[in-house]
């Protein structure tokens, strides 16, 4: 394969220059290529030690807030506490954007909640019960900030393959081939040059006689 | 707007944190249709789902992720009994991404 020429090349002078040029900017696309690759990679461990500490943090919490859940469903049975449930206010739209990292866009998320006044009653619910929605909440912001730090590995991760693609392309196929083309158009043009020179000679020997 | 799919308590705790968009899905069928609903929501930014729930739709999930927009971003959670042992779904992609994972970042 890597020897394989292209098979539009003529061999002619004039596409030995422009074959000399595609292969000079694809050699300076591959390295910029490749830059690109190692900053996206050195970025990507960045996100995923991140992602781990927070992983880590969030399955905390979640089994912290079941066991306070459950304890309070033993408590107050599970359907009341899913009618409690109820007069909970919604936590509404989050609010959502996104960032550029070098080009490849990640998702932003506002993992702030906002407070709002718990209008549950109190006289039907126990200390468990706040303990469980105070628990929730605190998963949900935990939640949030993974859902980010996730989302962005996704897409970064997606943006290193097409990359690494792209490197592999220039470096395995494009480049060599443009290579080969290059050294089969040289060799063609020096190989009529020979025949012209003895061509040159003969003439002049028939003339000469 | 955030959606939760998971096991009943899973819903109800949510629901406390003051998130009502939770469906209960307890087996593959209702897994789907939860799923199915929520595709078709518009402005759904953020689905919680349990892992449990995730392994059951893992082909859906994964086709709905392949339309490579930026949100939805799915959030796999434990439930309440546990994290699951098995190699999640974001550790996946790291790998196909970069081929091994340097020991230091493993979860």
């Amino acid at each position: 394969m890597p020897e394989e020429i292209l098979e539009t090349a003529k061999p002619t002078r004039m596409e030995l220059l422009a074959l000399r040029k595609k292969k000079t900017l694809a050699e300076k696309g591959h390295k910029l290529l490749t830059e690109k690759r190692d900053a996206l990679i050195s970025r990507f461990f960045d996100i995923i030690k991140q992602r781990n500490e927070l992983r880590r943090g969030l399955n905390l919490s979640i089994s912290g807030a079941f066991s306070s859940l459950i304890d309070t469903e033993m408590l107050m049975g599970q359907n009341r506490i899913e009618n409690m449930s109820y007069a909970i206010p919604d936590v509404g739209e989050i609010q959502t954007g996104m960032v550029n990292i070098m080009g490849v866009h990640v998702p932003l998320i506002n993992s702030k909640i906002e407070e709002r006044k718990q209008n549950y009653s109190y006289i039907e619910t126990n200390a468990k019960f706040d303990e469980a929605v105070e628990k929730f909440r605190d998963v949900l912001c935990k939640v949030l900030r993974v859902a980010e730090v996730e989302g962005s590995i996704e897409r970064l991760a997606f943006e290193i393959e097409k990359t690494k693609r792209r490197v592999n392309a220039l470096e395995h196929i494009f480049i060599p081939r443009l290579k080969a083309t290059v050294k089969y158009i040289e060799m063609s043009l020096e190989e009529r040059e020979r025949e012209d020179f003895f061509r040159r000679k003969r003439i002049k020997a028939v003339i000469q006689k | 707007m955030i959606a939760v799919i998971g096991d009943r308590d899973t819903v109800i705790g949510f629901a406390l944190s003051g998130v009502k968009n939770g469906r209960v899905a307890e087996n593959k069928e209702e897994a789907k249709d939860a799923l199915k609903e929520f595709m078709e929501t518009p402005n759904i930014g953020i689905v919680i789902i349990t892992e449990k729930v995730a392994e059951l739709i893992r082909k859906e999930l994964d086709n709905w992720k392949n339309q490579k927009t930026l949100y939805p971003v799915i959030v796999e959670i434990p439930d309440k009994k546990g994290v699951m042992e098995r190699e999640d779904r974001i550790e996946k992609i790291i790998r196909r991404a970069v081929g091994v994972v340097p020991e230091e970042l493993r979860g």
